[in-house]
């Protein structure tokens, strides 16, 4: 009698009842290491233990501040053309500061619609959206609450994250 | 007499309150939601993260929804995951009514939601699929985590334990 690598097989394995013991003392080795060690478990227990994710997971968006307070967007409607889902949604009105032209009075991402691509962050020149707050959606049984005001989004900033972006543009 | 009379209405009372409809009600709201079992069934790259969340580090068998079914008559659970293209939503709709009453249904994913990436310029993709069945539970994402699919499960989970039934 030969093994397939073509050995040939000890008595202890021929008479197979040995083999068979073995092997559940395998599995029965890994339980009680996964019952003592739970370290060992690849699972994580997620609503009660959360992992950080990657810091180039890109999540919910936020608007980003000036060091003066404003917001820094100035409603050039880059990010909504570049949008491939076209989920953001800008009204602008005329801006306080006379050096600068626009700001929006409405700046909705609707997060149904929105892939995640980070084409908007891409497409910014005044660094006023950010993808960077590691959050995912919560989901939601209706489609209403998915629609994210100006006032969500500039209030959307991560506590270890700063608001003010000093970018020049 | 009297008082035999009033502790039978309490009783009467008490088992109407403890005993019959809402127990029930209760009970096999509790036995749907912990036994929800998914159709084996995932259209395109949300599907790759639906098999990670049913892999052993999410491992969504903790919610009891870890036994896919590879007959839609066994499933109450149906995870849209992927672009549903128009030729696709025929047999999403036709697998959605061979499943057997209660079902559930998880859209997952914006594609799945309302086109995503494809909306503009899909020519051959459904603009979202609760044109065809009625969804339960939106998770947005391209792809959603498989956090994200896991708070849509506790979710739905929430959702059945508080339907009232007729």
């Amino acid at each position: 009698m030969q093994s397939q690598a073509g050995r040939k097989l000890r008595l202890s394995e021929r008479v197979y009842i040995l083999e068979v013991l073995r092997g559940l003392g395998v599995t029965a080795r890994h339980f009680i290491e996964n019952i003592l060690f739970r370290k060992s478990i690849a699972t994580f227990q997620y609503p009660e233990e959360k992992v950080p994710f990657p810091p180039t997971f890109r999540g919910e968006h936020r608007l980003m501040f000036r060091e003066d307070g404003s917001i820094r967007c100035t409603a050039c409607m880059l990010c909504a053309t570049a949008c491939p889902s076209e989920c953001i949604y800008i009204e602008a009105k005329e801006s306080p500061d006379p050096k600068i032209e626009k700001c929006p009075v409405r700046y909705e991402i609707d997060m149904l619609k929105c892939v995640f691509c980070g084409f908007c962050v891409e497409a910014c020149p005044c660094d006023a959206i950010r993808m960077d707050t590691g959050k995912f959606p919560l989901p939601e049984t209706g489609r209403q609450s998915f629609v994210k005001d100006i006032n969500y989004l500039t209030n959307n900033h991560p506590s270890d994250k700063s608001k003010i972006s000093s970018a020049i543009y | 007499m009297e008082i035999l009379f009033s502790m039978a209405e309490d009783f009467i009372a008490w088992g109407r309150d403890h005993l019959l409809p809402d127990k029930a009600v209760e009970l096999a709201q509790w036995a749907r939601l912990s036994s929800l079992w998914p159709l084996t069934f995932g259209l395109a790259c949300c599907a790759i993260e639906m098999m990670a969340t049913g892999a052993s580090r999410y491992d969504w068998d903790r919610f009891g929804a870890g036994v896919p079914r590879a007959s839609p008559r066994q499933a109450d659970l149906m995870v849209v995951a992927g672009t549903v293209t128009l030729k696709m939503a025929e047999r999403v709709k036709l697998l959605h009514e061979q499943m057997a009453d209660p079902k559930y249904v998880i859209a997952m994913g914006s594609c799945v939601i309302n086109g995503g990436p494809y909306e503009k310029h899909g020519y051959h993709v459904l603009k979202g699929v609760d044109l065809v069945i009625p969804v339960d539970v939106y998770v947005p994402g391209c792809p959603p985590r498989p956090e994200a699919l896991l708070e849509g499960i506790l979710k739905l989970q929430d959702k059945i334990r508080g339907r009232k039934i007729a």
